[in-house]
């Protein structure tokens, strides 16, 4: 069950930036928003990156490839 | 039922995928590729209990157990293939998907070889009789 909670997980984080860039951008800081933007994305590929593995050994051991 | 489960996941990272995309589209291919992991992690004890029943019927109707191997990876590659296609195409990268399925067809191919040279000899035996 832990996958289903990434996926909301990883939502939450997209709308997190979102609103945070939105806010940024407001106090004139575009840089700022920036390198949240940046954070968040690589904060999702490292969830989806560890999620994908965990599929791939399930998937190796299973079909034995 | 775990039907109703695969229903829900797959309903859930729809819509969340679809919020997400307003916002962030470089972000929005993160919550497919999340909810199709989910769903074939739930897939793979129903698959391997299906997986172990095969060979177990292969092995008592005498059939070599290395052709049914081979038959069992070819079958996760075109698993495996058919997710990773699938992920390109929703994210609008139709070109990578028909790439990944061409390697997925190359490997399948390379896989097969033994039983095709298994079939030629077979074949030759029967008609040098």
């Amino acid at each position: 069950m832990d996958g289903v909670d990434l996926i909301f997980k990883v939502a939450a984080i997209g709308i997190l930036v979102a609103v945070l860039n939105v806010l940024l951008v407001r106090a004139g800081r575009e840089d700022q928003a920036m390198m949240t933007t940046i954070a968040g994305l690589v904060v999702v590929l490292l969830v989806v990156l560890r999620e994908i593995s965990e599929l791939f050994n399930t998937i190796k051991s299973l079909f034995g490839l | 039922m775990l039907v109703f489960k695969i229903i829900g996941i797959g309903i859930c990272g729809t819509v969340l995928a679809l919020t997400v995309k307003q916002y962030r589209p470089e972000l929005a291919i993160a919550v497919p590729v999340l909810s199709a992991a989910a769903i074939l992690l739930l897939c793979v004890p129903y698959l391997s209990s299906v997986l172990t029943m095969f060979q177990n019927i292969a092995e008592e109707s005498g059939i070599d157990t290395a052709y049914v191997k081979i038959v069992i990876k070819i079958i996760g590659v075109a698993y495996i293939c058919q997710f990773a296609s699938d992920i390109c195409k929703d994210a609008g990268e139709s070109s990578i998907a028909g790439k990944i399925e061409l390697g997925g067809k190359v490997v399948i191919i390379t896989l097969s070889m033994p039983i095709i040279y298994g079939l030629l000899e077979l074949t030759s035996k029967i008609i040098s009789f």
